[in-house]
Protein backbone atom coordinates (compact mmCIF):
# COMPACT_ATOMS: atom_id res chain seq x y z
CA UNK A 1 0.00 0.00 0.00
CA UNK A 2 1.06 3.45 -0.66
CA UNK A 3 2.00 6.53 1.73
CA UNK A 4 -0.82 8.56 0.16
CA UNK A 5 -3.31 5.88 0.23
CA UNK A 6 -2.65 5.57 4.56
CA UNK A 7 -2.49 9.52 4.75
CA UNK A 8 -5.78 9.98 2.97
CA UNK A 9 -8.88 8.57 5.41
CA UNK A 10 -7.26 11.33 8.17
CA UNK A 11 -6.78 14.12 5.86
CA UNK A 12 -10.77 13.61 4.76
CA UNK A 13 -11.99 13.17 8.10
CA UNK A 14 -10.55 16.67 8.98
CA UNK A 15 -12.17 17.97 5.61
CA UNK A 16 -15.71 16.76 6.66
CA UNK A 17 -15.84 19.08 9.34
CA UNK A 18 -14.83 22.30 7.46
CA UNK A 19 -16.85 21.33 4.69
CA UNK A 20 -19.93 20.90 6.59
CA UNK A 21 -19.28 23.26 8.89
CA UNK A 22 -19.77 25.75 5.97
CA UNK A 23 -22.19 23.62 3.66
CA UNK A 24 -25.15 23.24 6.84
CA UNK A 25 -24.56 27.01 8.44
CA UNK A 26 -25.46 28.33 4.32
CA UNK A 27 -22.87 30.58 4.86
CA UNK A 28 -22.81 33.70 2.81
CA UNK A 29 -19.16 34.09 2.65
CA UNK A 30 -17.74 30.70 1.24
CA UNK A 31 -13.96 30.95 0.54
CA UNK A 32 -12.59 29.72 -2.58
CA UNK A 33 -12.27 26.12 -1.85
CA UNK A 34 -8.44 25.89 -3.20
CA UNK A 35 -7.27 23.17 -0.81
CA UNK A 36 -10.32 20.70 -1.62
CA UNK A 37 -9.71 21.43 -5.14
CA UNK A 38 -6.05 20.36 -5.08
CA UNK A 39 -6.71 17.04 -2.41
CA UNK A 40 -9.39 16.41 -5.61
CA UNK A 41 -6.97 16.92 -8.21
CA UNK A 42 -4.08 14.22 -6.59
CA UNK A 43 -6.95 12.08 -6.05
CA UNK A 44 -7.70 12.18 -9.75
CA UNK A 45 -3.99 11.70 -10.75
CA UNK A 46 -3.58 8.50 -8.36
CA UNK A 47 -6.14 6.83 -9.94
CA UNK A 48 -5.23 7.48 -13.39
CA UNK A 49 -1.96 6.41 -12.12
CA UNK A 50 -3.79 3.57 -10.71
CA UNK A 51 -4.71 2.81 -13.86
CA UNK A 52 -8.45 3.89 -13.64
CA UNK A 53 -7.99 4.86 -17.78
CA UNK A 54 -8.09 0.83 -18.17
CA UNK A 55 -9.61 -0.58 -15.31
CA UNK A 56 -12.41 2.41 -14.01
CA UNK A 57 -12.97 3.69 -16.93
CA UNK A 58 -16.58 4.91 -16.55
CA UNK A 59 -16.09 5.90 -12.39
CA UNK A 60 -13.35 7.47 -13.65
CA UNK A 61 -15.01 10.04 -16.62
CA UNK A 62 -17.38 11.31 -14.05
CA UNK A 63 -14.86 12.12 -11.89
CA UNK A 64 -13.05 14.37 -14.94
CA UNK A 65 -16.27 15.70 -15.65
CA UNK A 66 -17.41 16.65 -12.31
CA UNK A 67 -13.98 17.80 -11.53
CA UNK A 68 -14.42 19.92 -14.83
CA UNK A 69 -17.61 21.62 -13.54
CA UNK A 70 -16.03 22.44 -10.42
CA UNK A 71 -13.24 24.02 -12.45
CA UNK A 72 -16.26 26.29 -13.73
CA UNK A 73 -17.47 27.00 -10.67
CA UNK A 74 -14.79 28.13 -9.06
CA UNK A 75 -14.00 30.43 -12.15
CA UNK A 76 -18.07 31.90 -11.76
CA UNK A 77 -17.06 32.18 -8.05
CA UNK A 78 -20.42 29.76 -6.89
CA UNK A 79 -17.58 28.22 -4.42
CA UNK A 80 -20.51 26.07 -2.63
CA UNK A 81 -21.22 23.97 -5.84
CA UNK A 82 -17.42 24.28 -6.37
CA UNK A 83 -16.87 23.02 -2.93
CA UNK A 84 -19.39 20.07 -3.38
CA UNK A 85 -18.34 19.07 -6.86
CA UNK A 86 -14.46 18.76 -5.44
CA UNK A 87 -15.47 16.58 -2.57
CA UNK A 88 -17.74 13.99 -5.03
CA UNK A 89 -14.36 14.13 -7.06
CA UNK A 90 -12.14 12.91 -4.17
CA UNK A 91 -14.61 10.51 -3.17
CA UNK A 92 -15.39 9.22 -7.09
CA UNK A 93 -11.38 9.08 -7.91
CA UNK A 94 -10.65 7.28 -4.51
CA UNK A 95 -12.94 4.41 -5.22
CA UNK A 96 -12.07 4.71 -8.71
CA UNK A 97 -8.36 4.16 -7.64
CA UNK A 98 -9.66 1.52 -5.32
CA UNK A 99 -11.58 -0.25 -7.99
CA UNK A 100 -8.49 -0.16 -10.65
CA UNK A 101 -6.31 -1.51 -7.79
CA UNK A 102 -8.74 -4.33 -6.95
CA UNK A 103 -8.93 -5.20 -10.95
CA UNK A 104 -5.72 -5.37 -11.05
CA UNK A 105 -5.14 -7.66 -7.80
CA UNK A 106 -7.95 -9.95 -9.16
CA UNK A 107 -6.24 -10.19 -12.24
CA UNK A 108 -2.93 -10.60 -10.86
CA UNK A 109 -4.30 -13.98 -8.38
CA UNK A 110 -5.92 -15.51 -10.78
CA UNK A 111 -2.89 -15.61 -13.69
CA UNK A 112 -0.76 -16.83 -10.82
CA UNK A 113 -3.30 -19.74 -9.46
CA UNK A 114 -2.97 -20.93 -13.02
CA UNK A 115 0.35 -20.58 -13.22
CA UNK A 116 0.40 -23.10 -9.60
CA UNK A 117 -1.72 -25.34 -11.49
CA UNK A 118 0.60 -25.79 -14.75
CA UNK A 119 2.90 -26.20 -12.11
CA UNK A 120 1.48 -28.61 -9.57
CA UNK A 121 0.49 -31.12 -12.41
CA UNK A 122 4.32 -30.87 -13.78
CA UNK A 123 4.95 -32.00 -10.42
CA UNK A 124 2.75 -34.67 -9.85
CA UNK A 125 4.17 -36.00 -13.46
CA UNK A 126 7.68 -35.91 -12.24
CA UNK A 127 6.78 -37.90 -8.82
CA UNK A 128 4.82 -40.34 -10.54
CA UNK B 1 -37.29 25.51 34.37
CA UNK B 2 -35.07 22.65 34.22
CA UNK B 3 -36.83 20.07 34.13
CA UNK B 4 -39.66 21.37 31.91
CA UNK B 5 -36.53 21.77 29.59
CA UNK B 6 -36.20 17.57 29.81
CA UNK B 7 -38.44 16.45 27.95
CA UNK B 8 -38.33 18.37 24.90
CA UNK B 9 -34.69 17.47 24.70
CA UNK B 10 -35.53 13.78 24.69
CA UNK B 11 -37.89 14.08 22.21
CA UNK B 12 -34.83 15.87 20.17
CA UNK B 13 -32.39 13.21 20.96
CA UNK B 14 -34.70 10.31 19.88
CA UNK B 15 -35.56 12.14 16.87
CA UNK B 16 -31.60 12.39 16.04
CA UNK B 17 -30.98 8.89 16.94
CA UNK B 18 -33.95 7.93 14.80
CA UNK B 19 -32.93 9.78 11.79
CA UNK B 20 -35.58 12.31 12.29
CA UNK B 21 -39.10 9.16 11.67
CA UNK B 22 -41.68 12.07 12.23
CA UNK B 23 -40.00 13.67 9.05
CA UNK B 24 -40.69 12.66 5.39
CA UNK B 25 -37.78 10.30 4.26
CA UNK B 26 -35.08 11.48 1.89
CA UNK B 27 -34.46 8.35 -0.84
CA UNK B 28 -30.64 9.42 -0.99
CA UNK B 29 -30.28 9.45 2.63
CA UNK B 30 -32.40 6.32 2.88
CA UNK B 31 -30.56 4.29 0.23
CA UNK B 32 -26.92 5.54 2.10
CA UNK B 33 -28.56 4.35 5.28
CA UNK B 34 -29.01 0.93 3.92
CA UNK B 35 -25.38 0.54 1.82
CA UNK B 36 -23.53 1.64 5.32
CA UNK B 37 -26.10 -0.95 7.40
CA UNK B 38 -25.45 -3.57 4.87
CA UNK B 39 -21.44 -2.89 5.44
CA UNK B 40 -21.58 -2.48 8.69
CA UNK B 41 -22.30 -6.47 9.06
CA UNK B 42 -20.06 -7.53 6.77
CA UNK B 43 -16.92 -9.18 8.32
CA UNK B 44 -14.81 -8.54 5.53
CA UNK B 45 -15.34 -4.84 5.57
CA UNK B 46 -15.39 -4.12 9.54
CA UNK B 47 -12.10 -6.36 9.43
CA UNK B 48 -10.35 -4.76 6.50
CA UNK B 49 -11.71 -1.61 6.52
CA UNK B 50 -12.41 -0.56 9.66
CA UNK B 51 -11.17 3.18 9.39
CA UNK B 52 -12.96 3.71 5.58
CA UNK B 53 -16.35 2.86 7.46
CA UNK B 54 -15.95 4.96 10.24
CA UNK B 55 -15.38 7.51 7.67
CA UNK B 56 -18.52 6.33 6.15
CA UNK B 57 -20.25 6.68 9.39
CA UNK B 58 -18.97 10.06 9.81
CA UNK B 59 -20.66 11.39 6.74
CA UNK B 60 -23.92 9.61 7.30
CA UNK B 61 -24.30 11.23 10.57
CA UNK B 62 -23.53 14.55 9.38
CA UNK B 63 -25.99 13.89 6.60
CA UNK B 64 -28.54 13.16 9.18
CA UNK B 65 -27.56 16.24 11.00
CA UNK B 66 -28.08 18.58 7.97
CA UNK B 67 -31.37 16.83 7.59
CA UNK B 68 -32.59 16.56 10.89
CA UNK B 69 -31.96 20.32 11.07
CA UNK B 70 -34.16 21.15 7.73
CA UNK B 71 -31.05 21.56 5.32
CA UNK B 72 -31.64 22.15 1.98
CA UNK B 73 -32.27 18.81 -0.01
CA UNK B 74 -29.20 19.66 -2.17
CA UNK B 75 -27.20 19.75 0.64
CA UNK B 76 -28.77 16.60 2.42
CA UNK B 77 -28.14 14.74 -0.89
CA UNK B 78 -24.99 15.79 -1.28
CA UNK B 79 -23.67 14.55 2.09
CA UNK B 80 -25.65 11.32 1.42
CA UNK B 81 -23.56 11.25 -2.10
CA UNK B 82 -20.01 10.93 0.17
CA UNK B 83 -21.67 8.73 2.71
CA UNK B 84 -22.58 6.37 -0.26
CA UNK B 85 -19.21 6.13 -1.71
CA UNK B 86 -17.61 6.62 1.07
CA UNK B 87 -19.25 3.18 2.14
CA UNK B 88 -18.40 1.59 -1.47
CA UNK B 89 -14.66 3.04 -0.67
CA UNK B 90 -14.70 0.60 2.28
CA UNK B 91 -16.45 -2.31 0.15
CA UNK B 92 -13.80 -1.76 -2.42
CA UNK B 93 -10.73 -1.51 -0.03
CA UNK B 94 -11.80 -5.16 1.51
CA UNK B 95 -12.08 -6.60 -1.51
CA UNK B 96 -8.92 -4.96 -2.53
CA UNK B 97 -7.32 -6.14 0.22
CA UNK B 98 -8.60 -9.76 0.11
CA UNK B 99 -7.20 -9.67 -3.47
CA UNK B 100 -3.39 -8.71 -2.32
CA UNK B 101 -3.69 -11.32 0.06
CA UNK B 102 -4.25 -14.10 -2.56
CA UNK B 103 -1.76 -12.35 -4.57
CA UNK B 104 0.65 -13.27 -1.77
CA UNK B 105 -0.12 -16.61 -1.51
CA UNK B 106 -0.12 -17.63 -4.94
CA UNK B 107 3.32 -15.82 -4.99
CA UNK B 108 4.34 -17.98 -2.16
CA UNK B 109 3.01 -21.15 -3.41
CA UNK B 110 4.44 -20.87 -6.75
CA UNK B 111 7.59 -19.98 -5.60
CA UNK B 112 7.80 -23.38 -3.54
CA UNK B 113 6.32 -25.28 -6.37
CA UNK B 114 9.42 -23.71 -8.58
CA UNK B 115 11.40 -25.22 -6.26
CA UNK B 116 10.36 -28.39 -6.01
CA UNK B 117 9.78 -28.90 -9.97
CA UNK B 118 13.58 -27.94 -10.14
CA UNK B 119 14.84 -30.70 -7.72
CA UNK B 120 12.12 -33.33 -8.89
CA UNK B 121 13.60 -32.69 -12.40
CA UNK B 122 17.15 -32.65 -11.16
CA UNK B 123 16.58 -35.62 -9.25
CA UNK B 124 15.13 -37.33 -11.96
CA UNK B 125 17.51 -36.59 -14.64
CA UNK B 126 20.65 -37.98 -11.89
CA UNK B 127 18.54 -41.47 -11.48
CA UNK B 128 19.76 -42.56 -15.25
CA UNK B 129 23.02 -41.46 -14.88
CA UNK B 130 23.08 -43.36 -11.43
CA UNK B 131 22.07 -46.82 -13.63
CA UNK B 132 25.05 -46.19 -16.59
CA UNK B 133 27.73 -45.69 -13.95
CA UNK B 134 26.38 -48.62 -11.70
CA UNK B 135 26.49 -50.33 -15.25
CA UNK B 136 29.32 -49.27 -15.63
CA UNK B 137 31.26 -50.44 -12.80
CA UNK B 138 29.61 -53.76 -13.25
CA UNK B 139 31.31 -54.32 -16.79
CA UNK B 140 34.74 -52.87 -15.24
CA UNK B 141 34.44 -55.71 -12.65
CA UNK B 142 33.52 -58.13 -15.02
CA UNK B 143 36.45 -57.50 -17.18
CA UNK B 144 38.90 -57.11 -14.42
CA UNK B 145 37.41 -61.00 -13.59
CA UNK B 146 37.70 -62.08 -17.09
CA UNK B 147 41.09 -60.42 -17.31
CA UNK B 148 43.24 -61.23 -13.73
Amino acid sequence: MNKFYRLRPYQMMRSIGIAVAFIVTGCASIPAPTQQMAASKAALSDAVHAGGSEFAQHQLKIAMQKMNAAEQAMADEDYLRAWQLAEQVQVDAQLAALSARSAKAQKTAYQLQEVNRVLQQEIERNVQ
Amino acid sequence: MTNKLYFPMTLIAVAMVSGCASMPQNSSLVEAENRYNRARTDPMVTRLAALELEIAGAYLNKANHAFCGQASDDVVDHLAYLANQQTAIAEQTATWKTAELLVNTATIKRNLALRLSKKLGAAKRRIPIRQQTVERQAVELAVAGINP
